[in-house]
């Protein structure tokens, strides 16, 4: 199942009432269609990873509302799944034992837990690695297991708030690609915070820039380049257009 | 005692990356103080039980050579009076085994809980 969040006039000061007040999130109005790829970029400091984090529930806006199908969003919650910046693979599990972290909160039996295990740590391209510690791998590959066990946790949203930044190039866009092809065998919404305008171009159905102090949003750019999308549309015309325009 | 204030400190060190990831996964308070909390403060608390053991010690044998009718520290004293040579060496012989045994088992016991971490040993 997949699901539609609605962001509803949503303002957020850190410190209300006090003399060093300061509006990160301001009047932000903005839908995420049900299944879409949403990139929302923009300078660091213009708040989207507060918005991100306000998405999951970590913490509640001073005004305003988001909803998700029409329900109001209060608290964290397993529909709303969330990969973040750092590096948050639990260092005292075993990757397969991360990657079938949600499942076991909701107690799965130890067939379900294998099962589980097997299918996402495949599919993260971390076939052979299930059963080493996370000290013992790349970052690149401590990513995937993020990634991994957020999607085998079955969220109907996936926030990721700039993933991929502390890696390289290379490893990025490989990163996305199989982001992308994860995302085409099991659709989410995805709402993904980045600062490259090219690699939220080339992911997204739906682009948003922001603009910094206070966070406003600035400009909504639907993308219609054709799926699946390759490496090799990055130098197309269209692609170009788009990029210049914004 | 200091066991508590280290297992609180290792509580309070706990990144909060992890806490947060654990509740977007759905776990509730209780699940993210067993399955978070308490791994990542285990340093914390194997540390506050290394100090423990070894103030544990030093304090058994020297309440037991002031004040005990029976007990390691009271048969040093003992030997220490009637001039039992003998005795007092096969008393400091014996103090220094077993607290060398409950090292060496305390640290296999560590080295297994921390078989995850970056910093063993």
């Amino acid at each position: 199942m997949m699901s539609a969040i609605r962001v509803d006039r949503l303002t957020h000061t850190f410190g209300k009432g006090t003399p060093s007040a300061i509006t990160v999130l301001d009047d932000i109005d903005i839908t995420f269609e049900s299944g879409s790829f949403n990139a929302i970029v923009g300078t660091s400091g213009c708040g989207k990873s507060t918005l991100l984090k306000m998405m999951a529930g970590l913490f509640e806006p001073s005004d305003g509302r988001m909803t998700l199908d029409g329900e109001v969003i209060r608290g964290t919650d397993r529909r709303r799944g969330m990969v973040f910046q750092q590096d948050a693979v639990f260092p005292w599990m075993t990757v397969a034992r991360n990657i079938s972290y949600g499942p076991r909160l909701r107690g799965a039996s130890a067939a379900e837990r294998r099962l589980v295990e097997e299918k996402w740590v495949d599919l993260v391209g971390l076939g052979g690695f299930a059963y080493r510690w996370p000290r013992e791998l790349s970052g690149g590959m401590r990513k995937r297991v993020d990634l991994g066990r957020v999607y085998a946790n079955d969220p109907d949203v996936l926030l990721m708030d700039e993933p991929f930044g502390a890696l390289d190039a290379q490893t990025k866009k490989r990163m996305q690609s199989d982001l992308l092809q994860a995302w085409s065998e099991s659709p989410k919404t995805v709402v993904f915070v980045m600062h490259d305008l090219e690699e939220a171009i080339f992911l997204a159905d739906q682009v948003i820039v922001m603009s910094a102090r206070p966070g406003r949003i600035r400009h909504v750019e639907p993308i219609d380049l054709t799926r699946p999308r390759t490496g090799d549309m990055r130098p197309a015309d269209e692609f170009i257009g788009i990029k210049r325009k914004l | 005692m200091v066991c508590v204030v280290n297992v609180i400190a290792g509580m309070k060190n706990v990144p909060q990356v992890y806490v947060d990831a654990a509740s977007t996964m759905g776990a509730g308070r209780f699940q993210v103080f067993r399955t978070v909390a308490i791994p990542a403060a285990t340093p914390f608390i194997i540390t506050g039980y290394c100090i423990a053991l070894g103030a544990a010690w030093t304090t058994l044998v020297a309440s037991e050579l002031l004040a005990a009718q029976n007990g390691l520290g009271f048969l040093l004293q003992e030997g220490r009076r009637y001039f039992l040579t003998d005795q007092v060496m096969m008393i400091i012989t014996i103090i220094g085994c077993c607290a060398f045994i409950m090292d060496r088992l305390f640290r296999r016991f560590q080295a297994y809980l921390m078989r995850w971490s970056e910093a063993r040993e």
